[in-house]
């Protein structure tokens, strides 16, 4: 730089982090003003060099003050300031009550903490029996799977079922798992085995994982709760970070979230796990830990501030993987009774699961299973607003497999039970007179007939109008849209034009 | 002059010649005086190599396609040193085929490795999509397919065919079902450094291809980085380099730049790696004529010019009408509009009735913009207005004149948006008009400022305390750091260790581990500008009713413009603020009739911290002083506390004070750095000027520093604080606008009884906490800013002082200029030697 070069030999005074800090320090400080440290520019304040603990001390501080002048800044804008948390003594000694009795193992990272169950089969959690898992469920499983699934039937013989506990965030690589919850069979399959992988600092999560891949070894089937979304994403960046490889060619991944929102979302509204326990399981959590404080609790324990509170965690996260057990046998059970077609009665709600499920066999290209669960569900649906949302899916299914008959018939139930419904219409649900009333005169060539429909449900708005959610707007589209096509109609009847 | 119907003609190349030498000569004889310089610089032959010799044959092709048969010299030295394993900067002109310096070495090594990968980072959005589409236009490879399975192909040819090379945009504006795609397939990832900061970095091991396998980092528009975003992304690099390294990877950097003084060094910092610099240029060049332009003085005892704009107008027309194809360079929108309509008003449309002239905002894409080029070929279009977002390197064909109204800031700017005009085989002109600020006026009479060795420095601070925090944050999120690691020039220990007081790491066998439930660098933003900024709502809105947002203002402008019962102006509209809430950043304003604005009064207190260095002259003259200072000069760390107290009500036009009023606003505060310089009594005291005419005098000075000040440091005058008063307790003047009349009360100081205890100092300090050098530069080149002050107010024609020097006389006091012009004379002099000399500072 040319410029240093005409102020070459004038020596320039910058000093140290320390001396800029101490100089900072005695412009604000008298306390801490060196005699003759005033701006003379003459001898440094101190002699020798300060010891480098004091140097440390010193831009702690500069850091502080600094932050503080960012964080007033930062308060003039409303910005919330995450509380600051009292840092005690990191002194770790383990076996203080803080985790339920487990054993430390060590591998070739190092040790870290495990806490195994080894229960003999049957074990019932709420009303679910899990040895259940066990039985054959191929059909089912390839079903779920699709394409990921392996080529001989699967079974759950050697799956292993997982569930993370995390220090937060959904992502990035700043996140771990400092908790693997882990359940498989034991191979004869008089067992259930339970474990929970706990990393009691930081430094024991490359012993951690390596244990988890040691659990996976042998498995074929992975199975969780949200985990394509997060745990396993979360897990494999964290094997990246510690350089260590995840099992290649990957497992074969079942994703229960995804099934139970198209199983149980219907019927339950949301698909969280803690909100199906209670219907799908009988199962009630009692003192159980919100997820959201769950980090915390963990940098408490990790910081030596409150090391109790993971014990509440492990026991969370063992009701997590046995409830991802439990639905995930309730999901089997309820495809392989579509998939049997036993005609056994069904009450209200399993019928609203059933219909669910013959949803998603139409989704998945399964029509006659789907068309035979429709069937079953439709006829127990009594007077629920499914009924004919359901006589609707079933008409057109029926229709597009050729089923021209049968899809009269629902469509045909459908307008009947508009007429007898007790309670608010939506404009969507007239659409099944539209339906009824194409397939007549297409399929049927019953153009009066098809006439008859449309001016049925003529009169069914007229009737019910007021009775239903429908807005004036609305109904009038729906009338133009009804008397143009009764229109059409009345002409193709007379043999003239209708254009 | 010609007539309009040589409007519709295109020219060939001796016609176009003809007429651009007469309307050079005619301008020059017609405004002999108005012409403060024209300088010719000669045509330049290319200096070509053969492509070389271990270039893959389907490059070749695929550059033969597109006409390029042989490349030019620095091509050539940047392919085979890049290729060679050095990091380089190249700082060649505009349009001297700079993309294809670091296209070629990165498309030779991707085909010549199946795996390697590459990231290129440009400092907008709208250069990352222009040059993927430049690269898809190379090598003919696609945008990515929504299937986009064409990367597996690599595997069983040892050599990546050039149409899979995969080059995609990853940036905010990449859909989130594409970005994974992305991820898996790029082989060139283009970006920007927000990008990188927070999308890529914290998430590296979705990204472990590009990492295993990264052999390049390009950086475009390297000048770009400089003040506070440059020292950002050299921590963002920091950051890279400590990834790549998880990885086992050490790319090879390719900077390119504008001319600065400094790029190389600026490169090594950014990068904390040696550079090679490259800046010769093979590319041919045509004949340019620079001609500086000062508009004509119409009250010469007010120093006042006639507007730049309407002189750029009446220039843009004479050249226009020629048939001259012609780019006006405006300072803002507003300027762009305005000048626009002027030229649609005054010229004939175009035959087929579109205006031959248009103005070009920011925000084009691609395809509008190939429009505009198209439209300029085929010559339907004459003229494009526009702000400075055509000075990046977008591409949009080369014109015969650019008009530059109004300094554009910085001498590289000027460069770049002179190098607009000019093709490689005719003579092209550019021409500065010059504003009436100071700058501009010191410049139009100091020519050698352009034609000499740019005196700009790119400044960057990486180790600032509040910057390198917020990265060693991030990095500690996205690898733990371990003890023994170095990160910037502090004492990263100690960072760590506040850290974990703070309990955002957590301290564990040798190794600091994130324990935070949050995204550090979602909160840290890479740019000057926040996105903190104050919105302004109408209350009454538009017609009906609704309030309505008309503008933002930025936050550290918002005290003095958005303060109760300010006026502000909007679209050339007066609303007066009704109130201000601070906390919810909304200023709610009415629609106002007024004859007069507002000027905030700011009170800035600034108190010295440490000195890192100073220098204490002394006058020879003076025998009886001798061993006393006259005038101190010094950088250090100072707290500034800055508090809006009231504001002026100046009526327009005759800018007379016919009001003023109070405010209350929070104080803002923050530590910096800051160079100053205290006269001692022993410089002034013999001088015929009573204390308050000294202070008026100092203000008058500021001003004029402050104004110039950014000819050395490449930086915005907001990049600069400055303030007049006594360190510590002593006395602060109060400002408006930088300018002094503001005064509310008499001068009191703390020394009325003791003249020698008065130490009047000026300080110009860094507006960003913590500083980014800008204060240390000043301090190294003061002699520098002090010669060209002085320079300034010498030839400046005003009598007592105007926009152009010390300020307008109504603001600056009655005899600003002559004391700021005998104390700097003074101050020269003395810093020069000649019969004053300085002396060491330990002599005293």
């Amino acid at each position: 730089m040319s410029a240093v070069d005409e102020h070459a030999g004038r020596p320039a005074r910058r000093g140290s982090v320390q001396n800029r800090l101490a100089a900072m320090l005695a412009t604000t400080s008298t306390a801490l003003a060196a005699p003759g440290a005033e701006l003379t520019g003459a001898a440094p304040p101190v002699a020798t060099p300060p010891p480098a603990a004091s140097d440390r001390a010193q831009l702690l501080e500069r850091l502080r003050r600094l932050m503080r002048v960012a964080a007033d800044e930062a308060a003039a804008r409303a910005t919330p300031v995450s509380p600051q948390t009292e840092l005690l003594s990191p002194e770790t000694v383990w076996g203080e009550p803080g985790l339920p009795a487990g054993t430390i193992v060590e591998n070739r990272h190092g040790p870290c903490y495990a806490v195994r169950d080894i229960m003999p089969l049957p074990v019932t959690y709420g009303i679910s029996e899990l040895g259940d898992l066990l039985r054959d469920v191929s059909r089912e499983l390839s079903f779920l799977l699709g394409e990921g699934a392996p080529d001989e039937a699967p079974s759950l013989s050697r799956a292993v079922f997982l569930d993370t506990e995390t220090t937060g965030l959904s992502g990035g690589t700043g996140a771990a798992a400092f908790l693997i919850g882990l359940a498989r069979f034991r191979p004869g399959g008089g067992e259930l085995e339970l474990l929970q992988l706990v990393m009691r600092d930081y430094d024991e999560e490359p012993a951690m994982l390596a244990e988890f891949l040691a659990f996976l070894e042998g498995a074929d089937l992975l199975v969780t709760y949200n985990g394509k979304a997060f745990d396993w994403p979360l897990l494999a960046s964290r094997l990246i970070s510690n350089r260590l490889s995840a099992p290649a060619p990957a497992l074969p991944h079942l994703d229960a979230l995804p099934v139970a929102r198209r199983l149980w979302r219907l019927r339950l509204g949301g698909c969280r796990l803690v909100e199906l326990e209670r219907p799908l399981l009988a199962v009630q959590r009692v003192g159980d830990v919100p997820g959201y404080l769950i980090p915390n609790i963990y940098f408490d324990f990790v910081r030596g501030i409150d090391r109790g509170g993971l014990r509440q965690v492990l026991y969370h996260n063992r009701l997590d993987v046995l409830s991802l057990m439990g639905v995930t046998s309730s999901a089997l059970s309820l495809l392989g009774a579509a998939f049997s077609g036993a005609d056994t009665p069904l009450d209200g709600a399993t019928a609203l699961d059933l219909l669910s499920v013959a949803r998603y066999l139409a989704a998945r290209e399964e029509p006659d299973l789907a068309i035979a669960s429709y069937r079953r569900a439709l006829g127990a649906l009594g007077q629920l607003r499914e009924r004919w949302q359901g006589e609707v899916e079933l008409g057109r299914l029926l229709l597009k497999q050729g089923d021209t008959a049968g899809a009269t018939a629902s469509f045909r139930d459908g307008v009947g039970a508009l007429h007898a419904w007790p309670d608010a219409l939506t404009a969507a649900d007239f659409e099944v007179v539209d339906e009824l009333a194409k397939v007549l005169e297409h399929r049927h060539k019953l153009v009066p007939e098809a006439a008859a429909a449309v001016t049925s449900g003529l009169t069914t708005l007229a009737d019910r109008l007021r009775a239903c959610q429908i807005g004036a707007r609305e109904a009038e589209d729906l009338r133009s849209r009804w008397d143009h096509r009764l229109h059409r109609l009345k002409c193709k009847a007379e043999g003239r034009r209708w254009y | 002059m010609a007539g309009p119907d040589t409007l519709s003609l295109m020219l060939g190349e001796e016609e176009r010649n003809r007429r651009i030498e007469q309307a050079i000569a005619e301008l020059k004889l017609d405004y002999a005086e108005r012409v403060t310089e024209s300088r010719r610089t000669p045509a330049v032959p290319a200096k070509t190599a053969p492509f070389p010799q271990d270039l893959r044959p389907d490059l070749r092709d695929a550059l033969r396609q597109r006409g390029v048969t042989s490349l030019f010299t620095h091509q050539v030295e940047t392919y085979r040193r890049a290729l060679a394993g050095e990091n380089v900067v190249i700082t060649t002109p505009t349009a001297s085929g700079k993309t294809l310096c670091y296209n070629l070495p990165v498309l030779q090594r991707l085909l010549c490795d199946a795996e390697a990968r590459a990231i290129y980072l440009f400092p907008t959005k709208a250069l990352s999509r222009d040059q993927m589409a430049e690269l898809h236009g190379i090598v003919g490879i696609q945008g990515l397919k929504e299937e986009g399975e064409t990367g597996g192909a690599g595997d069983e040819e040892p050599l990546a065919p050039l149409a899979a090379l995969g080059a995609y945009v990853y940036d905010g504006d990449t859909p989130q079902d594409r970005r994974r795609a992305v991820r898996q397939h790029a082989r060139i990832v283009i970006s920007n450094p927000d990008m990188l900061h927070a999308g890529i970095l914290p998430h590296h091991t979705k990204w472990t291809n590009l990492f295993q396998n990264l052999r390049f980092v390009v950086l475009d528009e390297l000048h770009q980085y400089r003040g506070v975003f440059g020292s950002h992304l050299a921590n963002v690099m920091r950051r890279l380099r400590r990834v790549c390294a998880f990885y086992g990877t050490q790319p090879t950097y390719i900077a390119s730049s504008a001319t600065i003084a400094n790029a190389r060094e600026l490169a090594e910092k950014l990068l904390e790696a040696p550079v090679s610099l490259i800046d010769e240029s093979g590319a041919p060049r045509g004949e340019k004529e620079i001609a500086l332009y000062n508009p004509p003085v119409v009250e010469p005892r007010l120093g006042l010019r006639r507007s730049h704009l309407a002189e750029t107008v009446d220039l843009a027309e004479r050249f226009i009408r020629r048939g001259l194809q012609t780019i006006v360079f405006a300072r803002s929108r507003l300027h762009v509009e305005v000048l626009a309509r002027e030229l649609q008003e005054r010229l004939p449309r175009h035959p087929v009735e579109s205006p031959l002239v248009r103005p070009y905002r920011g925000g084009y894409l691609p395809k509008e913009r190939r429009a505009l080029e198209t439209a300029l070929k085929n010559g339907e279009l004459r003229a494009i207005v526009s702000t400075n977002a055509l000075e990046l390197g977008i591409d949009i064909g080369s014109l015969d004149v650019a008009i530059i109204s109004g300094f554009p800031g910085t001498i590289a700017s000027f460069w770049q948006q002179a190098g607009r005009a000019g093709r490689r085989s005719t003579t092209s002109a550019a021409i500065l008009v010059a504003t009436s600020s100071p700058l501009d006026q010191f410049l139009v009479r100091h020519p050698d400022y352009f034609f000499g060795a740019s005196p700009e420095q790119a400044l960057i601070h990486p180790d600032n305390l509040l910057i390198l925090y917020a990265h060693v944050r991030c990095a500690a999120f996205e690898l733990p750091f371990q003890s023994g690691e170095s990160f910037g020039a502090e004492d990263l220990e100690g960072i760590l260790a506040f850290l974990e007081e703070q309990g955002v790491l957590h301290f564990k066998n040798g190794k600091w581990f994130w324990t935070e439930d949050s995204y550090p660098a979602d909160h840290v933003s890479l740019r000057t500008v926040t996105s903190d900024n104050f919105v302004v709502v109408d209350q009454a809105g538009g017609g009906d009713g609704k309030p309505q947002i008309i503008g933002e203002v930025d936050f550290s402008s918002a005290p003095t413009t958005l303060h109760e019962k300010a006026i502000y102006l909007h679209g050339g509209v007066e609303y007066q603020v009704e109130s201000l809430d601070w906390v919810g950043r909304k200023a709610y304003v009415r629609r106002v009739r007024s004859d007069y604005f507002t000027d905030a009064i700011t009170y800035t207190k600034v108190k010295i911290l440490d000195v890192f260095a100073e220098e204490r002259s002394i006058r020879r003259a003076l025998v009886e002083h001798r061993g006393q200072a006259a005038v101190t000069m010094a950088h250090g760390e100072v707290h500034v506390v800055s508090q809006v107290v009231g504001f002026k009500k100046i009526k327009f036009n005759t800018m007379e004070n016919v009001g003023a009023g109070d405010v209350t606003l929070p104080e803002n505060e923050k530590h910096t750095t800051a160079f100053w310089l205290t006269l001692e009594s022993s410089l002034w005291e013999d001088l015929p000027f009573g204390r308050a005419e000294l202070i008026d005098g100092l203000l008058g000075m500021a001003t004029l520093l402050h104004t110039l000040a950014p000819l050395i440091l490449l930086c915005d005058a907001l990049d600069i604080g400055v303030t007049v008063g006594e360190d510590a307790e002593g006395w602060c003047e109060p400002l408006g606008r930088g300018l002094p009349s503001a005064r509310l009360r008499p001068v009191q100081t703390s020394a009325d009884a003791d003249p020698a205890a008065f130490r009047p100092t000026l300080f110009l300090y860094d507006s960003f906490p913590g500083g980014m050098g800008l204060a240390e530069t000043l301090y190294v080149q003061h002699q520098r800013l002090v010669r060209d002050a002085v320079a300034r107010l010498q030839e400046c024609e005003c009598e007592h002082g105007c926009p152009s020097c010390v300020g307008p006389i109504n603001w600056s006091g009655a005899r600003s200029k002559a004391v700021a012009t005998r104390l700097l004379e003074r101050l020269a002099a003395i810093l020069a030697g000649r019969h004053d000399e300085p002396v060491p500072s330990s002599w005293r």
